[in-house]
């Protein structure tokens, strides 16, 4: 056995007896990759996986003292900055960019020991929810290689999920952490907006983006959440608020919790299969000790056009940066200023990405704000109390991540509409900035993996890992 | 909302963005099935609902204005696609 193969919480005790050493977890890591790029439908989980440099990071750093990671190698998706590295986010406006600097959370990665191993591929710019729209290729699902692996994490899911990597740091902006997770079979948390720092994160939809671990368990994503967490202030919407032991809390069982079930993620569109798994989690929380209640979350039908409207209005204005000026590739040589910029964006920038910046320019011009971005706001501020609402009864909310498993590769592209509608259950988590997970809860019969969202107050993720956990023991 | 070519064509020059014909007529038809949807909105009685901009409430949010670390010159030269005399070069604008 690999130790690719092995967990975070394995490697840790190795790694503290000295039976094993970091390097020889990267050698495992680069064979298992390289075995993978051999096979005749690639995974294509990695946009960069530079063993020589990875080595090199260890040993200039000195790791072992530290105790929380220990060593333990940890791949990054390709839109948070790691310094010496490429960050593409997937696209070919940044295919030349290499990152001069650390992000917060890649900071306190290594600070607590973890090693960052690898960028992972992703939808261009976080955009999409089937990582097909990467200019670097799709990524595959381990599980059905005719099958996507979920979006926009979809390179971090897929290789955790295929022991290419042991665990991973994503971000969730509309379910990019949660939904991968569930299409691949890994746990996924996206913490309260605000735990983690969004310094060094290349922005998609500010109000939107919080950045959480892609693991193999639920103990791990503790484990990792806690390394990453903490108020940073070169992030202004950072919060200072305590950090509790995640680890202590995965195993203290949900006895006296009360779980919300809401009718309006168990409706129409959902797919009979994902349903019962569900539902399978449902009891076997109960049967844990947990008080379950029905509820009603009365504006989920209105999340889809609220999340579409304020990420793509904050997209095209965080990426009007992105002009070949400063940074990036320049494809042109003009003496128009104007042209300059239109050029370098428009072959620079993917279909997806002109589609959301185009519909945010929109919905933000002279004569449409107040019908649309407006409009969405306020709905926000509905779909906000609507949880606090539920909260006041239930301390988590237990709902299906996806109204259906994993997908053929294509089917979906050409039918944007029909993509983000499979957003419904994860967007209301972040227009209310609630921490939620994606936690295994079965598979289909075409063998197909099938996730349980737990979503729980603001910062108590605490509430998210207990539940979770008791998901993950019972489902085997 | 009715999109047409027109509004496509004053979208993508506010976004800085050249489509070609095709790009145009998907967007098109794809921006304004995506806008129609976003009609389900109009359901809701929003008149006296108040906007939320950020979901925490955190409001001015300020350091102290001390000098921190920044970017030695080079690895700004280094990032920049075209580089003279310590600046950024663009064409002309003056």
């Amino acid at each position: 056995m690999g130790l690719n193969e092995l967990t975070i919480e394995e490697l840790k005790s190795m790694l503290s007896s000295h039976e094993i050493t970091t390097s020889e977890i990267i050698h495992d890591l680069g064979e298992a990759i390289d075995g993978d790029s051999r096979n005749e439908r690639p995974l294509n989980t990695y946009i960069d996986f530079d063993q020589e440099r990875i080595r090199g990071e260890v040993k200039s750093a000195g790791y072992y003292g530290r105790t929380l990671l220990k060593g333990i190698p940890i791949a990054v998706k390709d839109l948070i900055n790691v310094r010496g590295t490429a960050t593409t986010c997937g696209s070919n406006i940044l295919r030349e960019y290499i990152s001069p600097y650390d992000a917060t959370a890649v900071t306190l990665l290594r600070e607590h020991g973890g090693v960052p191993a690898g960028k992972l591929n992703m939808d261009e710019f976080a955009m999409g929810s089937s990582n097909e729209t990467s200019a670097f290729g799709p990524v595959r699902n381990p599980h059905d290689r005719t099958r996507i692996p979920g979006g926009s994490s979809g390179g971090a899911a897929s290789a955790v999920a295929a022991d290419l990597a042991v665990a991973a740091l994503a971000t969730d902006t509309g379910g990019s952490i949660r939904q991968p997770a569930s299409m691949c079979g890994v746990f996924g948390i996206k913490p309260t907006y605000g735990r983690v720092s969004r310094y060094g994160l290349v922005a998609y939809a500010s109000s939107l983006d919080q950045i959480g671990p892609v693991t193999k368990t639920v103990m791990d994503g503790a484990l990792l959440l806690q390394a990453v967490s903490g108020h940073d202030g070169r992030d202004s919407t950072s919060a200072g608020e305590p950090l509790p032991d995640f680890s202590k809390s995965v195993t203290e069982g949900v006895r006296g919790m009360k779980i919300g079930v809401p009718d309006e993620y168990f409706g129409e569109g959902l797919d009979d299969e994902v349903r019962m798994y569900v539902l399978n989690a449902v009891d076997l929380l109960d049967r844990a000790g947990a008080e379950v209640k029905k509820i009603n979350l009365r504006y989920t039908d209105y999340a889809i056009a609220t999340y579409y409207i304020i990420a793509t209005a904050e997209a095209s204005s965080n990426l009007a940066r992105f002009d070949g000026v400063r940074y990036g590739t320049r494809t042109v040589d003009t003496n128009d200023l104007q042209q300059l910029y239109r050029e370098n964006r428009s072959r620079g920038f993917g279909r997806e990405v002109k589609r959301r910046i185009l519909l945010g320019t929109f919905t933000l011009s002279s004569g449409y704000y107040d019908a649309y971005y407006l409009k969405a706001q306020k709905a926000r501020t509905r779909i906000l109390e609507d949880f606090k609402t539920a909260f006041d009864d239930v301390d988590t909310i237990i709902t299906p991540v996806s109204p259906i498993p994993a997908w053929e590769i294509g089917k979906m592209l050409e039918d944007p509409l029909q993509m983000y509608l499979a957003d419904v259950y994860t967007v209301p988590v972040n227009l209310a900035g609630l921490p939620a997970a994606s936690v295994p809860c079965g598979k289909t019969k075409a063998g197909l993996p099938v996730g349980a969202q737990i979503i729980a107050r603001h910062f108590k993720e605490e509430d998210v890992f207990r539940a979770a956990y008791v998901v993950e023991e019972g489902s085997g | 909302m009715r999109i047409d070519r027109q509004t496509i064509k004053g979208v993508s020059g506010l976004a800085q963005l050249d489509l070609t014909e095709e790009e145009k007529a998907e967007m098109e038809t794809q921006l304004a099935r995506i806008l129609d949807y976003m009609d389900v909105l109009n359901e809701l009685d929003l008149d006296a609902v108040e906007p939320t901009a950020h979901i925490l409430g955190i409001t001015n949010v300020i350091r102290k204005d001390e000098p921190g670390e920044s970017f030695p010159v080079e690895t700004v030269e280094e990032l920049a696609p075209e580089w003279a005399e310590g600046h950024v070069v663009v064409p002309r604008i003056v």
